[in-house]
């Protein structure tokens, strides 16, 4: 498959990695798989980019992170999303779903 | 709670940051780890796993940086790093911070101490309700100021027939010096007072309530004599009454009458005289009782009337109203005007002058020096920011190379210019803190010095000096806060920009510059040294003029005898006497104390020596027989007992003296000064000619007098002197010149001893020389030179400072220069003629600049010079020639230096 090298939005990227994590708590590496699959591999997330903004989020206190062991047995940070991070994510998806509709709606129009 | 979560990261990420680095590396390591392992897994060799996932993560260092940089408290810690290595900085280099805070701290100091005043006198508004809509009625009868003063029956004419205002009052102010408070476990004497007297609606035109108690009414002020009651101000019931609980139905005790307490009124009300705070508010109709010596309610010039415009009525129609009433008011008093009278009437205008900032006389005479003063305090921070300005500049060049490494290390131009923008802001941060205790300092010593003043017999009220709550307050430090600021951000910002724009390469591998861009900065630099040297020689031929016009005051001749004579400031009016009685006791006590040893001479007068101010009428107001109305002649009228001019040591030119019985019933006569004489009669004799003040019989001339003095040493009125017992009215406040044989001083005691012998009720507000008399009439004038001394003093040292700044910075620029010249054959006194030569040529165009800038300038301060031109040659000259020889000796240091240069190290350092 194809890899597109989309950039990310910086609201996009909150968005996916809050939706990677609405399932189950997941660590850095974790994440980033996550949205691989989520998104069909068309947005890599680059640990450059994917750090800060858990550190972001975390800091604004839409998640919280805790030391855990990995699948393999190895010590690994873990992120879990917070009371206010679900609503927000319900808040993100509810406003990105109207802005893709209306942008859709805007390239459609002739 | 994402807020709270965010208050806990944000202490977590500043204050645990260790821990949270060392969270951070085992969180990126723990990551490269697993990727490594799913490499591995994929089928890759370890090595190779690892030398991808390294590529991949795109290097430690960089992924944990940039989640430093997204960390929350992100600013805050950096201005942490800005601020702790700015410190470091000013450690560093502790003259060139001290002498940057010390010249902010003089500069802000300056200017926000003269803004307290300026805000004190000008800004406040009266905490009264709707300010804006009360006016004072002023009446302008021409040439000079309009007077604040009016008349009851014009008050009782604009309340009964106006429809302009929603309420009118009046208000005097009278100093008393004899309350004694009634307390129960006995009397306190609260010692002077200063009492307002007031009609009974006061409190309502003005809308002041009260915080104890009630304040008058209407039905307070009906019958003369009739309502011993007081309104009591805060600030007296916390001085003087300790907070008294029962305050209300307490009695006071002034002049044998017994006040009862109605009320207090709100902290911050004190009248509406500005500097004047009134203790006691009493009913208008209780003047007879307040003040003795003016028992008729029909005496002018006692009172203000301060009136709340209707809305909707514009100042034109209510001066048109006020008017009609005025002259109203004039016919009534003068039924069968005399021509001059006539004139008068045609002249005299009442005018609205708005009052919600509360009553200021004094502004209209401290308004030039407040003028005078905000000139030189801007000058002074002008200089003080050039001077940062260019200190910082100079600063910043011998710091390229240290910042040129930095950008190397990879800061950011912004990360560079924040950082400098914090140094700059550091300092003019501990500039401004130093600024406000210069401040407090500077209002508390202001404030001393303008409450002295000389004893004022000319104004009834006897209140002379002023006593400023010069508080600092809110807008001062908003003031103080918003020069810090702007002299922080722009001073800041001008070495940052130039400093943002560096290259790199030539900054790392020469020491020199690029041309153009020496030419910018240096020239910078020498515009702020030209104009320091400007705006200094502006401030120091200003302080020249002031010197030597307060020489000239102090030592212009004063028309008579400096240095026996005692004044004695008495107010016999209060003891209530009138007419013949009143003259019997100032003749008893005049008598007594002539009689004592060592004097030579004893007179009275009810004006006395230098007693301040400059007030009079004008000469149309005078009738000459044979002459038409003539004005442009500021006159006075001064009763004098015999011996007056023999005491005072003003010799008789021509005529004869008064004597005792130039009396009541007797033709009335007078003396003129020569100043009068030259304005009616030019050359001629004036001896025998009659003239007459108002409607009043003919007065004969019978000597003339020579000219003194009797309100500054500016003094130039024609002077009447009329007999005092044919004007004994005006004798209620009196002065008793005593000339002594010796010493004056050593008299007062037994003056004193012998005022009580005669009438122990006799009030005697003061004693004192002529030259303490003296002091105080130029109380003010000396203030304004002193200050003005002191900015010029420290604008030439910190134009110095300036110039010394730049000199070295361009010495140290072309040390090498310099050493090639020694090379080849230059003398070290070649070199110190240049740099000194370099540097005189800045100061010359500072002056040239400088002194049509003075010209200019000093033109409006004229009228207070004395004695000397505003473009006085001599000032000039000599103010000049100080300032080429203190920034020759301050460029010396460098050029000396510069001078001594050896070529072989310079040219090697290179």
């Amino acid at each position: 498959m194809k890899k597109a090298k989309a950039d990310l939005l910086q609201g996009t990227l909150h968005l996916l990695v809050l939706k990677a994590l609405a399932l189950e708590p997941l660590h850095g590496l974790g994440v980033s798989r996550r949205i691989d699959q989520l998104t069909q591999g068309t947005f890599k997330v680059r640990p450059g980019s994917l750090f800060p903004a858990l550190h972001r989020m975390e800091d604004a206190g839409w998640l919280v992170s805790s030391w855990g062991e990995s699948e393999n047995s190895r010590k690994a940070k873990y992120y879990a999303l917070t009371k206010a991070g679900k609503r927000r994510l319900a808040v993100e998806t509810e406003d990105w779903q109207r802005i893709s509709l209306a942008i859709g709606g805007a390239l459609k129009a002739t | 709670m994402p807020l709270l979560s965010s208050i806990v990261s944000l202490g977590r990420n500043l204050f645990k940051k260790d821990r949270v680095e060392k969270d951070l590396s085992e969180e990126i390591q723990a990551h490269l780890d697993l990727m490594i392992e799913l490499k591995i897994k994929e089928g890759l060799e370890p090595r190779d796993a690892q030398r991808q996932a390294l590529v991949e993560l795109g290097g430690i260092e960089q992924v944990k940086e940039q989640v430093r940089q997204g960390r929350l408290g992100r600013l805050i810690e950096d201005f942490w790093q800005d601020l702790r290595y700015a410190l470091r900085t000013m450690r560093k280099s502790p003259v060139f911070a001290a002498v940057v805070v010390l010249s902010l701290g003089l500069g802000i100091g300056a200017s926000a101490t003269i803004f307290s005043i300026v805000d004190t006198l000008m800004l406040t508004v009266l905490p009264v309700q709707a300010p804006e809509q009360l006016y004072v009625l002023r009446e302008d009868d021409g040439p000079a100021v309009p007077g604040y003063s009016s008349s009851y029956s014009l008050f009782e004419r604009v309340r009964d027939h106006s429809q302009v205002f929603t309420g009118i009052t009046t208000v005097g102010l009278v100093d008393r010096t004899d309350l004694t408070i009634i307390e129960p476990g006995g009397d306190a004497d609260a010692g002077a007072v200063r009492v307002s007297l007031v009609s009974g609606n006061y409190f309502s035109v003005l809308s002041v309530n009260t915080v104890q108690g009630r304040s008058f009414t209407a039905e307070d002020d009906r019958l003369p004599g009739g309502h011993p009651v007081t309104v009591i101000s805060y600030d007296f019931w916390k001085r003087k009454m300790a907070f008294a609980p029962d305050v209300v139905g307490r009695k006071l005790k002034l002049n044998d009458t017994t006040y009862t307490v109605l009320g207090v009124t709100p902290r911050g009300f004190s009248g509406d005289w500005v500097g004047r705070a009134t203790d006691l508010w009493i009913p208008k109709m209780m003047q007879a009782q307040v003040m003795p010596e003016y028992p008729s309610l029909k005496t002018g010039g006692l009172l203000r009337i301060v009136a709340r415009l209707k809305p909707g009525v514009t100042i034109p129609q209510a001066q048109a109203a006020v008017q009609l009433e005025y002259q109203e008011d004039l016919r009534a008093l003068w039924p069968h005007p005399t021509p001059s009278q006539l004139h008068y009437m045609s002249r005299a205008r009442t005018i609205l002058t708005p009052a919600g900032h509360g009553y200021a006389p004094q502004l209209e005479t401290l308004a030039q020096s407040l003028g005078i003063l905000a000139i030189a305090v801007a000058a002074l921070l002008i200089i003080s920011c050039a001077n940062v300005a260019n200190l910082l500049l100079a600063r910043s060049s011998s710091r390229r190379r240290e910042m040129s490494v930095r950008l190397a290390l990879g800061a950011g131009s912004a990360r560079i210019t924040r950082q400098l923008l914090t140094e700059s802001l550091l300092l003019s941060t501990l500039g401004g803190a130093l600024g406000i205790l210069f401040t407090l300092w500077g209002t508390r010593a202001l404030s001393t010095a303008m409450g002295a003043g000389p004893v004022q017999m000319d104004s009834r009220a006897q209140v002379s000096g002023w006593s400023f709550d010069f508080r600092p307050d809110w807008r001062m430090l908003l003031f103080t806060g918003t020069i810090c600021l702007l002299t922080g951000v722009v001073f800041g910002f001008a070495p940052a920009f130039r400093r943002s724009k560096i290259s790199l390469a030539s900054a790392l591998t020469k020491r020199g510059t690029d041309p153009a861009e020496a030419v910018g900065r240096f020239s910078f630099g020498k515009l702020l040294v030209i104009s320091q040297v400007a705006l200094s020689l502006l401030l120091l031929i200003g302080t020249g003029l002031f010197v030597r016009s307060l020489g000239n005051l102090k030592t212009n001749d004063l028309g008579f005898d400096r240095k026996h004579l005692l004044l004695v400031w008495t107010a016999p009016g209060r003891s209530g006497r009138q007419g013949s009685a009143l003259a019997n006791l100032i003749f008893a006590v005049q008598e007594r104390v002539s009689s004592l040893p060592g004097v030579r001479a004893v007179g009275g007068s009810n004006r006395g020596l230098l007693e301040g101010g400059d007030t009079g009428g004008n000469s149309d107001m005078m009738s000459v027989e044979g002459q038409e109305p003539k004005p442009g002649l500021q006159i006075m009228r001064v009763a004098v007992t015999p011996h007056f001019f023999d005491a005072a040591g003003m010799s008789l030119l021509a005529g004869r003296d008064l004597t005792e019985q130039d009396s009541e019933g007797r033709p009335a006569v007078a003396i003129i000064n020569q100043t009068m004489s030259r304005f009616w009669f030019g050359d001629q004799n004036p001896i025998g000619k009659r003239f007459r003040l108002g409607a009043t019989e003919f007065t004969e001339i019978v000597g003339v007098v020579r000219d003194a003095k009797h309100g500054t040493p500016r003094d130039a009125r024609g002077v009447l002197y009329v007999p005092y017992r044919q004007v004994i009215g005006m004798m209620r406040n009196s002065c008793l010149v005593v000339s002594a044989n010796a010493d004056p001083t050593t008299l007062s005691a037994r003056v004193r001893q012998a005022l009580r012998d005669v009438d122990p009720s006799l009030a005697v507000i003061r004693i004192d020389t002529v030259a303490e008399q003296l002091d105080d009439v130029l109380g003010q004038e000396r203030l304004i030179t002193w200050l003005v001394a002191f900015f010029g003093i420290l604008a030439i040292l910190l134009a110095c400072i300036g110039l010394y700044g730049v000199i070295s910075y361009t010495v140290a620029r072309r040390t090498s220069e310099i050493g090639i010249r020694l090379a080849l054959g230059a003398t070290p006194a070649h070199v110190l003629r240049m740099v000194i030569k370099e540097s005189l040529i800045l100061v010359m165009a500072g002056i040239a600049v400088g002194v049509p800038i003075t010209l200019f300038l000093t033109r409006l301060i004229s009228s207070r010079l004395f004695g000397v031109s505003a473009a006085d040659p001599l000032t000039i000259v000599a103010t000049t020639l100080l300032i080429i020889t203190v920034a020759t000796l301050s460029a010396f240091l460098p050029a000396n230096q510069a001078s001594k240069v050896d070529p072989l190290v310079a040219l090697r350092y290179e």
